[in-house]
């Protein structure tokens, strides 16, 4: 185990380092560079050049990606471009409204761990054809577009939540952030209902079929307790690989929603950063992602041990 | 508003794309908020004696929806509108002010008077004696003369150092005079010398200028001259501005003046819909239906600082040097439709440099109206005879043309070059269209190895006719001069322009200017825009003028 572990961290070190350069790359191939955010044209090309050299954007790139290098090693990630603030000032500063979108939306979308349960408990039922029908459509629509479909027909009739933004400004209170949470949440929410509800009514299936359960029945055990203990236990193994793969949404926010909502998090600082190529946001905030999914993967592979004594690591 | 040199700058109409119209604005609304209206009320301290109104409108909160935050507070680091925008409400500049009605006119501002002497470079200003900072300090010439210093200073980076390169030297020989000389005589030297938007030398001075880590006032200036102090500002969500009680206009009317965040006009325009914002900047296409809600008016005027589109060429083509092919494309565009179904009739066509709400307007240049025809005729002179597959060719070459466009999110400029695209295919050319996002468009347009034939693209003019030599002079190839136009004849013009003092002579010298450049067609001048704002009826006091409505925010009120 502690092998199988030391072995997968010295291998997302290569990992980390290898998007490093291709993103550093990818990034710098892109055309323009963050003078464009000085696109004034009455901007003289002077005043240009003494920017290029403050941004060492003078030397030649694979230098700039070296020191890039050195510095973010000492977990120096520089300044924006854009408003000369430490990057990591500006990270944390997005950084509570993002994880509390993803969090309730996380939280929320639990529930479709009961939907799917539920389904395949009433199998070829009624209920089990509504949700399939619903997690179909539900996944077919892009979730953005539907946020923006809400908030469309929300604006134009009864007017129960607000449209975007995280609070109402001068009024900064706990029932205030929740009324502003539950559409955002609930649509964010949605991707856990149907990938959930999906995943654990197969799994469901597929393990009531099982030998042990059959078993359990046989020997009088009461079906709660072969729901809870057998089943149930068993079906959720798939979760916890899915989980893993959350961790990193959970900070790097979703760019399109958190759009549509208004709302201040990071998905939409990195979206401003990609347009004014603003190279120190972005690359920190791509090296935090990719960090995180490469965390969340190996959280996940070791949890699979807990929940599924028949993983062994070699 | 804001700095002087705002309105004399030249700004690539793809920034508005993106930014949308500096104003873009609306407000928490109080009857669903009381506890907004409390705050704000609780923020603004005990009136004094100057800010006592006579009016009954002292009172409420207003809140505007923007599509862009701004980037900060420094007056001397920023270039984007949504900067501009906050930074008008927190800092006064201008000695003077442009006369909203008579946008070329200046009127007392900062300034109660000013002189300028014989030789016609030394001007004087004279500082009204009741302006104070928000926290009671007085704003003197030193705090000009201090921030000029500061701005001067190579080191400091300031993106428009050259509108001081004129001063020759900035002296406050007492507390409310200032003499600003300047390197020659020019029509637009009071501009020239009105170039300082003041900080607040008694903060600033112990921080760096530079640096928002060693500067908190970059990102939270504590001290105002403007009508709005910042209160809270927290990024891509909203800024709140409460009243500077000590604006030496008169306190706003307004309590606070918050600026809501959004992530596109359309919510923009639903959030105004809604109630839940004030004022907001929206799409032409949402224009009709804006009209017909009760609950809000679209104010709209032609602006001094007009907005217009065009399609550049590329005059480094061969086949595009030849005036006639040029000409000809020019006719082969039908400006009915575009303002019709791409502007939603909020926009006029336009023949000339200059825009008809310039003095110097020149309506007498000749007009290449659509006429397909006479395009074909024109081209066939030119020597380009149909090939094969009825493509133009000419010694070879097939006339092929490539529009680029940018940002490529802007639909208006996206649709304008699908016309185009549609109309020149007509008339015998092969034409590649393609949007790139902003940046990168800029790169392709002003960069080598320019590979394009026509850009869609947009200029917002400034009231001074002057200012527009830059967009013609061969000395901005090929920023601001992407097409690569050069006349020398134009130039010189431009020059005597700014050297003429008597009026109808300089009038004469920019309708010849216009005469020359509408000859010469290096552009394709399509329309002028027509600018527009929403504003929640609950909103009073809002006076249109040439110079849009928030020169006179601080007597906005809450009805």
């Amino acid at each position: 185990m502690a092998r199988f572990i030391v072995r997968r961290i010295i291998q997302s070190l290569f990992l980390l380092l290898g998007i490093s350069v291709l993103s550093y790359a990818m990034m710098r191939a892109a055309p323009g560079g963050p003078e464009s955010y000085f696109d004034d044209p009455k901007i003289p090309p002077s005043t240009r050049e003494l920017l290029r050299q403050q941004f060492g954007l003078n030397e030649p790139v694979p230098v700039q990606y070296g020191k890039w290098l050195w510095n973010a090693l000492h977990l120096n990630f520089g300044y924006s471009f854009i408003d000369r603030r430490p990057v990591i000032d500006k990270i944390l500063e997005r950084l509570p409204a993002t994880i509390e979108l993803s969090l309730a939306s996380l939280l929320l979308g639990f529930i479709g761990i009961p939907m799917g349960v539920y389904a395949a408990m009433n199998r070829g039922k009624l209920p089990d054809y509504l949700l399939r029908v619903l997690t179909v459509i539900g996944n077919a629509v892009p979730h953005w577009w539907l946020g923006l479909m809400i908030l469309v027909i929300s604006a134009n009739t009864i007017r129960l939540f607000p449209l975007g933004g995280m609070y109402t400004s001068g009024n900064d209170t706990l029932p205030d952030r929740l009324w502003h949470l539950v559409l955002p949440a609930a649509i964010g929410a949605m991707g856990g209902w149907i990938v959930f509800s999906r995943y654990l009514r197969s799994e469901v299936l597929e393990v009531l079929g099982q030998d042990f359960v059959r078993t359990a029945r046989a020997k009088g055990v009461r079906e709660p307790v072969v729901m809870s203990r057998h089943v149930l236990r068993n079906a959720l193994i798939p979760v916890v690989t899915i989980m893993g793969g959350t961790l990193a949404t959970l900070v790097s926010g979703s760019v399109l929603f958190e759009s549509t909502f208004s709302w201040p998090g990071i998905g939409r600082m990195a979206v401003a950063a990609a347009f004014q190529r603003d190279y120190p946001v972005l690359m920190a905030l791509t090296m935090l992602t990719s960090f995180l999914v490469i965390a969340g993967n190996l959280l996940a592979d070791i949890a699979y041990g807990w929940v599924d004594p028949r993983v062994r690591y070699d | 508003m804001a700095a002087a040199g705002g309105q004399r700058r030249l700004r690539l109409l793809g920034t508005l794309a993106l930014v949308v119209l500096l104003g873009a604005c609306g407000a928490a609304d109080p009857r669903t908020d009381p506890n907004a209206e409390r705050a704000a009320q609780g923020a603004s301290t005990a009136p004094t004696a100057e800010a006592a109104h006579t009016s009954a409108h002292v009172g409420g909160s207003m809140t505007a929806a923007a599509v862009s935050d701004a980037v900060s507070f420094h007056p001397y680091k920023v270039t984007d509108s949504a900067s501009r925008a906050y930074l008008s409400l927190v800092y006064t500049g201008g000695l003077l002010s442009a006369d909203p009605f008579d946008p070329s006119a200046r009127r007392p501002q900062m300034a109660e008077s000013w002189s300028l002497a014989d030789d016609r470079v030394t001007y004087t200003f004279h500082l009204r004696p009741d302006l104070r900072w928000s926290d009671g300090y007085p704003i003197t010439s030193a705090d000009f003369k201090w921030t000029f210093e500061q701005a001067r200073n190579p080191d400091n980076g300031y993106p428009y150092l050259s509108n001081l390169k004129p001063i020759v030297s900035y002296e406050a020989p007492d507390p409310l005079t200032l003499v600003v000389t300047l390197d020659e005589p020019l029509v637009v030297g009071l501009d020239n010398a009105d170039a300082i938007v003041p900080l607040p030398k008694h903060i600033w001075e112990q921080y760096d200028w530079n640096d928002p880590s060693r500067n908190p006032e970059i990102m939270n200036p504590t001290v105002a001259s403007g009508p709005f102090k910042l209160k809270e500002w927290q990024r891509d969500s909203h800024a709140t501005f409460v009243a500077n009680d000590l604006y030496f206009k008169g306190r706003p009317n307004l309590d606070s003046y918050t600026i809501q965040i959004v992530p596109n006009q359309q919510i923009a325009f639903q959030k105004l819909r809604a109630g839940e914002v004030d004022r907001a900047s929206f799409e032409p296409e949402y224009y009709e239906q804006a009209k017909r809600l009760d609950n809000v008016t679209v104010y709209e005027w032609w602006p001094a600082s007009a907005q217009w589109s065009f399609l550049g060429f590329n005059l480094r083509r061969p086949a595009l040097q030849d005036v006639k092919v040029r000409r000809a494309l020019a006719h082969a565009i039908d400006r009915a439709p575009i303002i019709e179904r791409i502007q939603f009739n909020l926009a006029q066509p336009t023949y000339s440099a200059f825009p008809p709400t310039c003095w110097c307007y020149n309506p007498d240049v000749p007009h290449y109206d659509y006429d397909p025809a006479l395009a074909r005729q024109l081209l066939a002179e030119a020597g380009w005879t149909p090939g094969p597959d009825g493509v133009l060719v000419k010694d070879g070459q097939r006339l092929k043309l490539r529009i680029l466009y940018g940002p490529n999110s802007s639909k208006v400029r996206e649709r304008i070059g699908t016309v185009a695209q549609e109309e020149f295919r007509k008339i015998g050319a092969e034409v590649e269209l393609q949007g790139l996002e902003w940046a990168a468009f800029l790169d392709a347009a002003s960069s080598p190895p320019f590979d394009w034939d026509l850009v869609v693209l947009g200029w917002n003019s400034t009231v001074d006719p002057h200012w527009s030599y830059q967009i013609w002079s061969e000395s901005t190839i090929p920023k601001l001069n992407m097409g690569a136009y050069v006349n020398k004849r134009v130039e010189e013009l431009y020059a005597q322009g700014v050297h003429e003092f008597d009026l109808e002579k300089r009038k004469q010298i920019y309708q010849e200017i216009q005469q020359i450049i509408s000859d010469d067609e290096p552009y394709i001048f399509l329309t002028v825009n027509e600018a527009y704002v929403g504003i929640n009826n609950r909103i009073g006091g809002i006076e249109v003028s040439p110079l849009g409505i928030d020169y006179n925010i601080e007597k906005w009120y809450v009805k």
